[in-house]
Protein backbone atom coordinates (compact mmCIF):
# COMPACT_ATOMS: atom_id res chain seq x y z
CA UNK A 1 0.00 0.00 0.00
CA UNK A 2 2.86 2.34 0.76
CA UNK A 3 4.51 1.42 -2.19
CA UNK A 4 1.04 2.46 -4.50
CA UNK A 5 0.94 5.61 -2.13
CA UNK A 6 4.42 6.93 -3.13
CA UNK A 7 4.27 6.01 -6.44
CA UNK A 8 1.32 7.70 -7.05
CA UNK A 9 1.82 10.62 -4.75
CA UNK A 10 5.66 11.00 -4.58
CA UNK A 11 7.44 13.64 -5.82
CA UNK A 12 7.04 13.88 -9.49
CA UNK A 13 10.94 15.48 -10.71
CA UNK A 14 13.91 14.97 -9.21
CA UNK A 15 13.87 11.73 -8.06
CA UNK A 16 11.90 10.14 -10.61
CA UNK A 17 10.28 7.52 -8.14
CA UNK A 18 6.32 8.01 -9.96
CA UNK A 19 7.11 6.84 -13.27
CA UNK A 20 5.23 4.23 -15.12
CA UNK A 21 5.65 4.05 -18.71
CA UNK A 22 3.22 1.21 -18.96
CA UNK A 23 0.76 3.28 -17.10
CA UNK A 24 1.17 6.17 -18.53
CA UNK A 25 1.02 4.91 -22.22
CA UNK A 26 -2.27 2.72 -21.70
CA UNK A 27 -3.83 6.79 -19.76
CA UNK A 28 -2.40 8.03 -23.18
CA UNK A 29 -3.79 5.39 -25.64
CA UNK A 30 -7.60 5.65 -23.39
CA UNK A 31 -7.13 9.74 -24.30
CA UNK A 32 -6.76 9.78 -27.63
CA UNK A 33 -8.79 6.30 -28.48
CA UNK A 34 -11.23 8.75 -26.65
CA UNK A 35 -10.45 11.55 -29.12
CA UNK A 36 -10.65 9.17 -32.24
CA UNK A 37 -14.35 8.10 -31.24
CA UNK A 38 -15.67 11.26 -30.54
CA UNK A 39 -13.86 12.09 -33.88
CA UNK A 40 -16.19 9.12 -35.63
CA UNK A 41 -19.11 9.76 -34.14
CA UNK A 42 -19.41 13.58 -34.41
CA UNK A 43 -17.94 12.90 -38.56
CA UNK A 44 -20.42 10.17 -38.54
CA UNK A 45 -22.89 13.04 -37.17
CA UNK A 46 -22.00 15.65 -39.24
CA UNK A 47 -22.27 13.97 -42.39
CA UNK A 48 -25.33 12.33 -42.58
CA UNK A 49 -27.37 15.48 -40.64
CA UNK A 50 -25.49 18.25 -42.63
CA UNK A 51 -22.72 17.97 -45.25
CA UNK A 52 -24.50 14.82 -47.45
CA UNK A 53 -28.09 16.47 -47.03
CA UNK A 54 -26.40 19.92 -48.21
CA UNK A 55 -24.72 18.08 -51.44
CA UNK A 56 -27.29 16.33 -52.30
CA UNK A 57 -29.89 19.39 -52.18
CA UNK A 58 -27.41 20.61 -54.89
CA UNK A 59 -26.74 18.01 -57.20
CA UNK A 60 -29.30 15.40 -56.90
CA UNK A 61 -32.21 17.06 -55.88
CA UNK A 62 -34.67 17.11 -59.40
CA UNK A 63 -36.50 20.02 -60.40
CA UNK A 64 -39.39 20.30 -61.03
CA UNK A 65 -42.67 22.95 -61.14
CA UNK A 66 -44.70 24.27 -58.24
CA UNK A 67 -47.19 26.72 -57.22
CA UNK A 68 -46.48 29.11 -54.25
CA UNK A 69 -49.52 28.88 -52.27
CA UNK A 70 -48.67 31.02 -49.27
CA UNK A 71 -45.33 32.80 -47.27
CA UNK A 72 -44.68 32.81 -43.60
CA UNK A 73 -41.82 33.85 -41.14
CA UNK A 74 -42.09 31.14 -38.61
CA UNK A 75 -40.67 31.89 -34.92
CA UNK A 76 -39.39 30.04 -32.43
CA UNK A 77 -38.65 30.66 -28.75
CA UNK A 78 -35.03 29.43 -28.50
CA UNK A 79 -32.71 30.34 -25.12
CA UNK A 80 -35.03 33.11 -24.15
CA UNK A 81 -35.12 34.97 -27.82
CA UNK A 82 -37.55 34.66 -30.49
CA UNK A 83 -35.49 33.13 -33.75
CA UNK A 84 -36.93 33.13 -37.10
CA UNK A 85 -37.30 31.34 -40.82
CA UNK A 86 -38.64 32.06 -43.83
CA UNK A 87 -40.77 29.37 -45.50
CA UNK A 88 -43.34 29.06 -48.66
CA UNK A 89 -45.89 27.13 -48.75
CA UNK A 90 -45.91 24.78 -52.43
CA UNK A 91 -47.51 22.35 -54.00
CA UNK A 92 -45.85 20.08 -56.69
CA UNK A 93 -46.86 17.13 -58.89
CA UNK A 94 -44.63 13.74 -58.62
CA UNK A 95 -45.84 10.62 -60.10
CA UNK A 96 -49.16 11.58 -60.30
CA UNK A 97 -49.55 12.42 -56.13
CA UNK A 98 -49.82 15.87 -55.46
CA UNK A 99 -47.28 17.74 -52.72
CA UNK A 100 -48.30 20.34 -50.62
CA UNK A 101 -45.36 21.41 -47.85
CA UNK A 102 -44.30 23.69 -46.25
CA UNK A 103 -40.26 24.93 -47.08
CA UNK A 104 -37.41 27.16 -47.96
CA UNK A 105 -33.99 25.69 -48.21
CA UNK A 106 -32.33 22.94 -47.08
CA UNK A 107 -31.04 23.98 -43.63
CA UNK A 108 -34.33 25.17 -42.65
CA UNK A 109 -32.23 27.29 -39.73
CA UNK A 110 -34.30 29.77 -37.32
CA UNK A 111 -32.08 32.78 -37.28
CA UNK A 112 -32.60 36.00 -35.14
CA UNK A 113 -32.59 38.69 -37.90
CA UNK A 114 -36.46 38.88 -38.69
CA UNK A 115 -36.05 41.55 -41.53
CA UNK A 116 -34.22 39.59 -43.35
CA UNK A 117 -36.61 36.33 -43.20
CA UNK A 118 -39.74 39.13 -44.33
CA UNK A 119 -37.29 40.17 -47.33
CA UNK A 120 -36.61 36.38 -48.60
CA UNK A 121 -40.42 35.58 -49.04
CA UNK A 122 -41.03 38.75 -50.29
CA UNK A 123 -39.35 37.51 -53.96
CA UNK A 124 -42.75 34.15 -53.26
CA UNK A 125 -45.86 35.42 -54.59
CA UNK A 126 -48.68 33.08 -53.92
CA UNK A 127 -50.04 31.69 -57.29
CA UNK A 128 -46.89 32.37 -59.20
CA UNK A 129 -45.14 29.33 -60.70
CA UNK A 130 -41.56 28.79 -60.04
CA UNK A 131 -39.11 25.76 -59.90
CA UNK A 132 -38.57 23.77 -57.06
CA UNK A 133 -36.27 20.99 -56.31
CA UNK A 134 -37.18 17.35 -54.92
CA UNK A 135 -35.37 14.27 -53.01
CA UNK A 136 -35.88 11.63 -55.91
CA UNK A 137 -35.63 9.24 -52.86
CA UNK A 138 -38.57 11.04 -50.97
CA UNK A 139 -40.57 13.07 -53.11
CA UNK A 140 -42.24 14.65 -49.91
CA UNK A 141 -39.17 16.62 -49.28
CA UNK A 142 -38.53 19.86 -51.37
CA UNK A 143 -36.81 23.04 -51.10
CA UNK A 144 -37.35 26.42 -53.40
CA UNK A 145 -33.77 27.68 -53.27
CA UNK A 146 -30.18 25.56 -53.90
CA UNK A 147 -27.19 26.86 -53.19
CA UNK A 148 -23.49 26.00 -51.10
CA UNK A 149 -23.92 26.30 -47.75
CA UNK A 150 -20.17 26.97 -46.57
CA UNK A 151 -20.72 26.17 -43.15
CA UNK A 152 -21.72 22.43 -44.08
CA UNK A 153 -18.17 21.98 -44.92
CA UNK A 154 -16.60 24.18 -42.59
CA UNK A 155 -18.21 22.47 -39.95
CA UNK A 156 -16.06 19.18 -40.92
CA UNK A 157 -13.28 20.80 -39.18
CA UNK A 158 -14.05 20.07 -35.78
CA UNK A 159 -14.22 16.20 -36.34
CA UNK A 160 -11.32 15.95 -38.88
CA UNK A 161 -9.18 17.90 -36.10
CA UNK A 162 -10.69 15.64 -33.49
CA UNK A 163 -9.62 12.15 -35.90
CA UNK A 164 -5.99 13.86 -36.66
CA UNK A 165 -5.15 14.44 -32.45
CA UNK A 166 -6.63 10.92 -31.67
CA UNK A 167 -5.11 9.12 -34.92
CA UNK A 168 -1.65 10.56 -34.53
CA UNK A 169 -1.49 10.19 -30.89
CA UNK A 170 -2.83 6.91 -31.01
CA UNK A 171 -0.38 5.60 -33.63
CA UNK A 172 2.74 7.16 -31.74
CA UNK A 173 1.22 6.02 -28.65
CA UNK A 174 0.95 2.14 -30.20
CA UNK A 175 4.76 2.86 -32.02
CA UNK A 176 6.36 3.82 -28.40
CA UNK A 177 4.27 1.11 -26.40
CA UNK A 178 6.95 -1.27 -24.44
CA UNK A 179 10.02 1.27 -26.31
CA UNK A 180 12.16 2.61 -23.19
CA UNK A 181 12.86 6.02 -22.26
CA UNK A 182 16.41 5.63 -23.94
CA UNK A 183 15.32 3.83 -27.52
CA UNK A 184 12.11 7.10 -27.73
CA UNK A 185 15.17 9.85 -27.05
CA UNK A 186 17.63 8.25 -30.02
CA UNK A 187 14.20 7.89 -32.26
CA UNK A 188 13.71 11.67 -30.93
CA UNK A 189 17.56 12.06 -32.37
CA UNK A 190 16.86 10.94 -35.30
CA UNK A 191 13.58 12.81 -35.95
CA UNK A 192 15.51 16.16 -35.50
CA UNK A 193 18.72 14.94 -37.71
CA UNK A 194 16.15 14.49 -40.57
CA UNK A 195 14.10 18.20 -39.95
CA UNK A 196 15.09 19.62 -43.32
CA UNK A 197 15.31 23.21 -41.64
CA UNK A 198 18.11 22.21 -39.49
CA UNK A 199 21.21 23.57 -40.52
CA UNK A 200 23.60 20.65 -42.01
CA UNK A 201 26.55 21.98 -40.58
CA UNK A 202 25.63 23.22 -37.70
CA UNK A 203 28.56 23.76 -34.92
CA UNK A 204 25.74 22.61 -32.39
CA UNK A 205 26.92 18.99 -33.74
CA UNK A 206 30.18 19.46 -32.69
CA UNK A 207 28.94 21.02 -29.13
CA UNK A 208 25.04 19.39 -28.14
CA UNK A 209 22.77 20.95 -26.37
CA UNK A 210 24.93 24.26 -26.25
CA UNK A 211 22.97 27.22 -28.28
CA UNK A 212 24.47 28.32 -32.20
CA UNK A 213 25.28 31.42 -31.54
CA UNK A 214 24.72 32.75 -35.62
CA UNK A 215 22.57 35.16 -34.52
CA UNK A 216 25.32 36.84 -32.08
CA UNK A 217 27.58 37.48 -34.67
CA UNK A 218 25.71 38.73 -37.76
CA UNK A 219 25.92 42.34 -36.53
CA UNK A 220 29.49 44.38 -37.22
CA UNK A 221 30.99 46.16 -34.53
CA UNK A 222 32.26 50.37 -34.85
CA UNK A 223 34.61 49.82 -32.40
CA UNK A 224 35.18 45.83 -31.60
CA UNK A 225 34.51 42.68 -33.76
CA UNK A 226 30.69 42.43 -33.07
CA UNK A 227 27.30 44.31 -31.93
CA UNK A 228 25.68 42.54 -28.71
CA UNK A 229 21.72 42.42 -30.07
CA UNK A 230 20.00 42.47 -26.83
CA UNK A 231 18.60 39.49 -25.11
CA UNK A 232 14.84 40.07 -25.68
CA UNK A 233 13.75 42.87 -28.21
CA UNK A 234 11.37 45.72 -26.89
CA UNK A 235 8.87 44.12 -27.27
CA UNK A 236 7.08 44.93 -23.74
CA UNK A 237 7.01 48.68 -25.17
CA UNK A 238 5.40 47.61 -28.29
CA UNK A 239 2.75 45.09 -27.07
CA UNK A 240 2.19 47.18 -23.97
CA UNK A 241 1.60 49.91 -26.81
CA UNK A 242 -0.36 47.47 -29.01
CA UNK A 243 -2.60 46.32 -26.10
CA UNK A 244 -3.49 50.31 -25.33
CA UNK A 245 -4.65 51.17 -28.85
CA UNK A 246 -6.94 47.71 -29.24
CA UNK A 247 -8.22 48.13 -25.04
CA UNK A 248 -8.55 51.97 -26.09
CA UNK A 249 -10.65 51.03 -29.36
CA UNK A 250 -12.49 48.73 -28.31
CA UNK A 251 -13.67 50.78 -25.86
CA UNK A 252 -14.35 54.29 -27.61
CA UNK A 253 -16.72 51.71 -29.80
CA UNK A 254 -18.40 51.28 -26.74
CA UNK A 255 -19.08 54.46 -25.47
CA UNK A 256 -20.08 55.39 -28.85
CA UNK A 257 -22.81 52.69 -28.55
CA UNK A 258 -23.92 54.04 -24.89
CA UNK A 259 -24.01 57.25 -25.48
CA UNK A 260 -26.68 56.62 -29.11
CA UNK A 261 -28.78 54.35 -26.34
CA UNK A 262 -29.13 57.43 -24.09
CA UNK A 263 -29.95 60.09 -26.52
CA UNK A 264 -32.62 57.55 -27.90
CA UNK A 265 -33.56 57.04 -24.53
CA UNK A 266 -32.74 53.51 -23.76
CA UNK A 267 -29.38 53.79 -22.31
CA UNK A 268 -28.82 51.17 -19.03
CA UNK A 269 -27.29 53.03 -16.23
CA UNK A 270 -25.86 50.00 -15.15
CA UNK A 271 -23.84 49.19 -18.25
CA UNK A 272 -22.45 52.62 -18.38
CA UNK A 273 -21.32 52.35 -14.87
CA UNK A 274 -19.22 49.46 -16.05
CA UNK A 275 -18.11 51.31 -18.98
CA UNK A 276 -16.83 53.87 -17.00
CA UNK A 277 -14.28 51.66 -14.93
CA UNK A 278 -13.46 50.15 -18.51
CA UNK A 279 -12.46 54.08 -19.69
CA UNK A 280 -10.70 54.22 -16.66
CA UNK A 281 -8.68 51.72 -16.91
CA UNK A 282 -7.66 52.68 -20.56
CA UNK A 283 -6.78 55.85 -19.23
CA UNK A 284 -4.37 53.88 -16.71
CA UNK A 285 -2.99 52.18 -20.08
CA UNK A 286 -2.10 55.39 -21.50
CA UNK A 287 -0.48 57.08 -19.05
CA UNK A 288 2.14 53.92 -18.09
CA UNK A 289 2.54 53.48 -21.69
CA UNK A 290 3.50 57.22 -22.15
CA UNK A 291 6.14 56.66 -18.81
CA UNK A 292 7.47 53.57 -20.89
CA UNK A 293 8.02 55.84 -23.70
CA UNK A 294 9.54 58.77 -21.97
CA UNK A 295 11.49 56.71 -20.04
CA UNK A 296 13.51 54.83 -23.28
CA UNK A 297 13.46 58.05 -24.89
CA UNK A 298 15.06 59.32 -21.66
CA UNK A 299 17.51 56.60 -21.28
CA UNK A 300 18.62 56.63 -24.75
CA UNK A 301 20.24 54.87 -27.23
CA UNK A 302 22.70 52.19 -25.96
CA UNK A 303 25.90 50.14 -28.24
CA UNK A 304 27.50 47.10 -26.05
CA UNK A 305 30.06 45.68 -28.72
CA UNK A 306 32.37 42.63 -27.64
CA UNK A 307 35.86 41.46 -29.77
CA UNK A 308 34.85 37.31 -29.64
CA UNK A 309 31.90 35.23 -29.60
CA UNK A 310 31.52 32.66 -28.21
CA UNK A 311 33.20 32.66 -25.28
CA UNK A 312 34.62 30.19 -23.17
CA UNK A 313 36.05 29.68 -19.48
CA UNK A 314 39.05 31.65 -18.88
CA UNK A 315 39.07 33.37 -21.39
CA UNK A 316 39.82 38.02 -21.97
CA UNK A 317 37.25 39.82 -23.77
CA UNK A 318 36.94 43.17 -24.72
CA UNK A 319 34.17 45.28 -24.15
CA UNK A 320 32.59 48.48 -25.62
CA UNK A 321 30.06 50.40 -23.84
CA UNK A 322 28.39 53.38 -25.88
CA UNK A 323 25.28 55.36 -23.96
CA UNK A 324 23.53 58.18 -25.15
CA UNK A 325 23.06 60.76 -22.03
CA UNK A 326 19.71 62.20 -23.48
CA UNK A 327 18.99 62.85 -19.34
CA UNK A 328 21.87 62.38 -16.24
CA UNK A 329 22.45 59.49 -15.17
CA UNK A 330 23.24 58.84 -11.63
CA UNK A 331 24.84 55.02 -11.97
CA UNK A 332 25.30 52.32 -14.75
CA UNK A 333 26.88 49.40 -14.80
CA UNK A 334 27.42 46.36 -17.01
CA UNK A 335 26.95 42.53 -14.74
CA UNK A 336 28.19 39.78 -16.19
CA UNK A 337 25.33 37.30 -15.02
CA UNK A 338 24.61 33.50 -15.78
CA UNK A 339 21.23 32.54 -14.57
CA UNK A 340 19.99 28.54 -14.51
CA UNK A 341 16.37 28.59 -16.16
CA UNK A 342 14.14 26.22 -15.66
CA UNK A 343 10.12 25.19 -16.60
CA UNK A 344 7.85 22.65 -14.77
CA UNK A 345 4.09 21.44 -15.29
CA UNK A 346 2.48 22.26 -11.77
CA UNK A 347 -0.78 20.64 -12.61
CA UNK A 348 -1.85 21.88 -15.59
CA UNK A 349 0.27 25.25 -15.60
CA UNK A 350 3.36 25.76 -17.07
CA UNK A 351 6.23 26.96 -14.81
CA UNK A 352 9.38 29.24 -15.19
CA UNK A 353 11.66 29.30 -11.95
CA UNK A 354 14.90 31.17 -12.68
CA UNK A 355 18.56 30.82 -10.33
CA UNK A 356 21.16 33.39 -10.92
CA UNK A 357 24.66 31.23 -9.98
CA UNK A 358 26.91 34.17 -10.86
CA UNK A 359 26.85 37.71 -10.86
CA UNK A 360 29.90 39.79 -11.50
CA UNK A 361 29.87 43.39 -11.97
CA UNK A 362 32.30 44.19 -14.94
CA UNK A 363 31.94 48.15 -15.01
CA UNK A 364 30.13 50.68 -13.16
CA UNK A 365 30.41 54.50 -14.07
CA UNK A 366 28.26 57.15 -11.62
CA UNK A 367 27.27 60.63 -12.61
CA UNK A 368 27.60 60.56 -16.26
CA UNK A 369 26.12 63.84 -18.01
CA UNK A 370 26.81 65.47 -21.11
CA UNK A 371 25.92 69.08 -21.84
CA UNK A 372 26.03 68.44 -25.36
CA UNK A 373 24.25 65.12 -25.75
CA UNK A 374 27.41 63.21 -26.60
CA UNK A 375 27.64 59.44 -25.88
CA UNK A 376 29.09 58.03 -22.86
CA UNK A 377 31.50 55.54 -24.09
CA UNK A 378 33.62 52.93 -21.89
CA UNK A 379 36.47 50.44 -23.18
CA UNK A 380 37.70 47.51 -20.78
CA UNK A 381 38.42 43.88 -20.90
CA UNK A 382 36.98 41.17 -18.88
CA UNK A 383 37.77 37.41 -17.71
CA UNK A 384 35.42 34.76 -17.91
CA UNK A 385 35.92 32.58 -14.68
CA UNK A 386 37.68 29.83 -15.86
CA UNK A 387 35.24 26.86 -13.99
CA UNK A 388 32.38 28.61 -15.26
CA UNK A 389 29.81 25.83 -16.80
CA UNK A 390 28.80 26.22 -20.62
CA UNK A 391 25.61 27.70 -22.17
CA UNK A 392 22.90 24.58 -21.80
CA UNK A 393 20.03 24.31 -24.37
CA UNK A 394 17.60 21.53 -23.65
CA UNK A 395 13.76 21.64 -23.82
CA UNK A 396 13.13 22.17 -19.81
CA UNK A 397 16.06 23.15 -18.15
CA UNK A 398 18.15 26.07 -19.72
CA UNK A 399 21.74 27.67 -18.89
CA UNK A 400 21.99 31.20 -19.74
CA UNK A 401 25.10 33.51 -19.68
CA UNK A 402 24.12 37.64 -19.84
CA UNK A 403 25.58 40.79 -19.79
CA UNK A 404 22.99 42.99 -17.90
CA UNK A 405 23.13 46.88 -18.29
CA UNK A 406 21.38 48.14 -15.30
CA UNK A 407 21.30 51.91 -13.96
CA UNK A 408 19.21 54.94 -12.91
CA UNK A 409 18.24 58.57 -14.37
CA UNK A 410 18.89 61.17 -11.99
CA UNK A 411 15.26 61.73 -12.22
CA UNK A 412 14.77 58.41 -10.34
CA UNK A 413 14.16 56.46 -13.05
CA UNK A 414 15.67 52.81 -13.36
CA UNK A 415 16.45 51.06 -16.55
CA UNK A 416 18.01 47.53 -17.38
CA UNK A 417 18.65 45.38 -20.50
CA UNK A 418 20.10 42.13 -21.20
CA UNK A 419 22.21 41.27 -23.71
CA UNK A 420 22.70 37.21 -24.64
CA UNK A 421 26.42 35.54 -24.25
CA UNK A 422 27.12 31.97 -25.76
CA UNK A 423 29.60 30.12 -23.18
CA UNK A 424 31.00 27.08 -25.06
CA UNK A 425 33.24 24.28 -22.86
CA UNK A 426 36.71 25.17 -22.16
CA UNK A 427 38.76 25.34 -25.29
CA UNK A 428 40.85 22.53 -25.57
CA UNK A 429 42.53 20.43 -28.00
CA UNK A 430 40.01 19.50 -30.75
CA UNK A 431 37.08 20.79 -29.73
CA UNK A 432 37.85 24.24 -29.91
CA UNK A 433 39.72 24.40 -33.16
CA UNK A 434 37.02 22.74 -34.82
CA UNK A 435 34.51 25.65 -33.81
CA UNK A 436 36.99 28.58 -34.44
CA UNK A 437 37.39 26.44 -38.32
CA UNK A 438 33.51 26.71 -38.41
CA UNK A 439 33.60 30.54 -37.42
CA UNK A 440 36.22 31.35 -39.96
CA UNK A 441 34.27 29.52 -42.67
CA UNK A 442 31.20 31.55 -41.56
CA UNK A 443 32.98 34.55 -41.71
CA UNK B 1 12.18 -11.16 -7.51
CA UNK B 2 13.82 -11.96 -10.86
CA UNK B 3 16.71 -13.56 -9.75
CA UNK B 4 18.65 -11.12 -11.73
CA UNK B 5 21.68 -8.95 -11.17
CA UNK B 6 22.89 -6.78 -14.13
CA UNK B 7 26.95 -5.46 -13.21
CA UNK B 8 28.25 -2.50 -14.80
CA UNK B 9 32.04 -1.70 -14.73
CA UNK B 10 33.66 1.57 -16.49
CA UNK B 11 37.29 0.69 -17.64
CA UNK B 12 39.84 1.05 -14.75
CA UNK B 13 37.05 1.99 -12.35
CA UNK B 14 37.05 5.47 -14.01
CA UNK B 15 34.55 7.90 -13.02
CA UNK B 16 35.57 11.19 -14.72
CA UNK B 17 36.09 12.10 -18.54
CA UNK B 18 37.13 15.10 -20.52
CA UNK B 19 35.08 15.60 -23.86
CA UNK B 20 36.61 13.58 -26.91
CA UNK B 21 37.95 11.15 -24.39
CA UNK B 22 36.88 7.14 -24.44
CA UNK B 23 34.41 5.95 -22.80
CA UNK B 24 35.08 1.94 -22.31
CA UNK B 25 33.70 -0.79 -20.18
CA UNK B 26 31.62 -4.04 -20.20
CA UNK B 27 28.64 -5.13 -18.59
CA UNK B 28 27.02 -8.64 -17.73
CA UNK B 29 23.99 -10.28 -15.97
CA UNK B 30 24.10 -12.87 -13.37
CA UNK B 31 21.38 -14.53 -12.89
CA UNK B 32 20.53 -17.19 -10.31
CA UNK B 33 17.45 -18.43 -12.42
CA UNK B 34 16.25 -19.58 -14.80
CA UNK B 35 14.87 -16.23 -16.46
CA UNK B 36 15.61 -15.41 -19.46
CA UNK B 37 16.00 -11.67 -20.43
CA UNK B 38 14.61 -11.01 -24.15
CA UNK B 39 16.47 -7.89 -25.00
CA UNK B 40 19.22 -5.89 -23.26
CA UNK B 41 19.58 -1.98 -23.91
CA UNK B 42 22.64 -0.45 -23.41
CA UNK B 43 23.36 3.40 -23.55
CA UNK B 44 25.40 6.52 -22.83
CA UNK B 45 23.36 9.15 -21.74
CA UNK B 46 22.67 12.41 -20.06
CA UNK B 47 19.79 13.66 -17.83
CA UNK B 48 18.98 16.23 -15.16
CA UNK B 49 17.30 16.52 -12.63
CA UNK B 50 16.36 19.46 -10.45
CA UNK B 51 13.32 21.90 -9.99
CA UNK B 52 12.34 21.71 -13.98
CA UNK B 53 10.99 19.42 -15.79
CA UNK B 54 13.76 15.97 -16.85
CA UNK B 55 15.45 16.43 -20.22
CA UNK B 56 17.15 13.32 -21.48
CA UNK B 57 19.46 12.66 -24.41
CA UNK B 58 21.11 9.55 -25.57
CA UNK B 59 24.46 9.94 -27.01
CA UNK B 60 25.19 6.10 -27.51
CA UNK B 61 23.33 2.96 -28.25
CA UNK B 62 22.94 -0.44 -28.76
CA UNK B 63 19.97 -3.02 -28.88
CA UNK B 64 20.62 -6.36 -28.62
CA UNK B 65 17.06 -8.43 -28.47
CA UNK B 66 16.19 -11.95 -28.80
CA UNK B 67 14.10 -11.24 -32.06
CA UNK B 68 16.39 -10.24 -34.01
CA UNK B 69 19.51 -13.00 -33.31
CA UNK B 70 21.75 -10.34 -31.61
CA UNK B 71 21.28 -12.10 -27.99
CA UNK B 72 22.27 -15.72 -27.88
CA UNK B 73 23.57 -15.54 -24.36
CA UNK B 74 22.51 -13.13 -22.48
CA UNK B 75 25.06 -14.18 -19.45
CA UNK B 76 27.82 -13.60 -21.79
CA UNK B 77 29.92 -10.14 -20.79
CA UNK B 78 29.71 -7.51 -23.56
CA UNK B 79 31.90 -4.59 -23.88
CA UNK B 80 31.21 -0.88 -24.97
CA UNK B 81 33.00 1.83 -26.15
CA UNK B 82 32.26 5.24 -27.69
CA UNK B 83 33.52 8.85 -27.60
CA UNK B 84 32.18 11.10 -25.72
CA UNK B 85 30.52 14.70 -27.10
CA UNK B 86 31.72 18.06 -26.19
CA UNK B 87 28.78 18.93 -24.34
CA UNK B 88 26.58 19.18 -21.87
CA UNK B 89 29.50 18.92 -19.10
CA UNK B 90 28.06 17.53 -15.77
CA UNK B 91 27.10 20.09 -13.83
CA UNK B 92 25.49 20.32 -10.05
CA UNK B 93 23.59 23.76 -9.92
CA UNK B 94 20.67 24.78 -7.75
CA UNK B 95 17.62 24.59 -9.95
CA UNK B 96 19.79 22.02 -12.58
CA UNK B 97 21.83 19.27 -12.55
CA UNK B 98 22.94 17.36 -15.67
CA UNK B 99 24.09 13.37 -14.78
CA UNK B 100 25.84 11.31 -17.50
CA UNK B 101 25.66 7.26 -16.84
CA UNK B 102 25.87 4.40 -18.78
CA UNK B 103 22.79 2.65 -18.08
CA UNK B 104 21.71 -1.27 -18.93
CA UNK B 105 18.37 -1.92 -19.08
CA UNK B 106 16.88 -5.52 -19.17
CA UNK B 107 13.13 -6.83 -20.97
CA UNK B 108 12.34 -9.67 -19.13
CA UNK B 109 9.14 -11.73 -20.40
CA UNK B 110 6.04 -10.41 -19.50
CA UNK B 111 7.45 -6.85 -19.78
CA UNK B 112 8.85 -6.66 -16.63
CA UNK B 113 12.15 -4.18 -16.96
CA UNK B 114 15.53 -3.72 -14.69
CA UNK B 115 17.81 -1.02 -14.97
CA UNK B 116 21.15 -0.83 -13.74
CA UNK B 117 23.03 2.53 -14.00
CA UNK B 118 26.78 3.62 -13.44
CA UNK B 119 27.09 6.84 -13.17
CA UNK B 120 30.60 9.16 -14.17
CA UNK B 121 31.38 12.63 -14.96
CA UNK B 122 31.97 14.54 -18.22
CA UNK B 123 34.36 17.67 -17.39
CA UNK B 124 35.02 18.89 -14.09
CA UNK B 125 32.93 21.83 -13.80
CA UNK B 126 33.14 22.75 -9.91
CA UNK B 127 29.78 22.68 -7.58
CA UNK B 128 27.96 25.95 -8.06
CA UNK B 129 28.14 27.46 -4.37
CA UNK B 130 26.29 30.78 -5.20
CA UNK B 131 22.64 31.08 -3.72
CA UNK B 132 20.68 34.46 -4.72
CA UNK B 133 17.49 34.89 -4.27
CA UNK B 134 15.17 33.22 -6.55
CA UNK B 135 12.53 34.91 -9.04
CA UNK B 136 9.69 32.74 -10.27
CA UNK B 137 7.21 33.62 -12.92
CA UNK B 138 4.27 32.03 -14.28
CA UNK B 139 4.09 32.46 -17.81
Amino acid sequence: MTQVVKRFFGKKRGSRNMRSDKLGGASLGVFFVVFLVLGCVSLAVILSQLTVPNWRANYSFEPTECTVLDTRVAESAGRGRVVYRPEVRIAYMIDGVDHRIWTYDNVAMFIHDEAWCRQAIAAFKPGERRTCWYDPQNPERAIVVRGENWFAWLALVVPLSFLAIGGTGLVLTLLSWGKSTERRAVWARKAAELDPLESIVDVNELFPHVPGHAHLTNSAGTTLRYRLPPASPSWSLWGMLAATVAWNVLVAALVVLDVRRHLAGSGDWALTTILASFVLAGVVLIVGTLRKFAIAAEVGTRILEIDQQPLYPGGRYKLFLSQQCRAPIERCRILLVCDEEVRYLQGTNLRTARQRVVEQVLYCAEKIESETGEAHTALFSFELPSTAMHSFSGSCNHIVWKLIVEGRLRSGREFERAYQLNVYPRAGGRAATTVRAAQSEHA
Amino acid sequence: MTGLEIIIRLDNDRRLYYPGERLTGEFHIESLSLVEPQAIELSALWYTEGQGDEDLAVHHFERFAKDNGSLADARRPRRFSTTLPNSPLSYDGILVRIFWCARVRVFLAGGKEMVAEEPFRLGDVPRVMVATAEEETAP
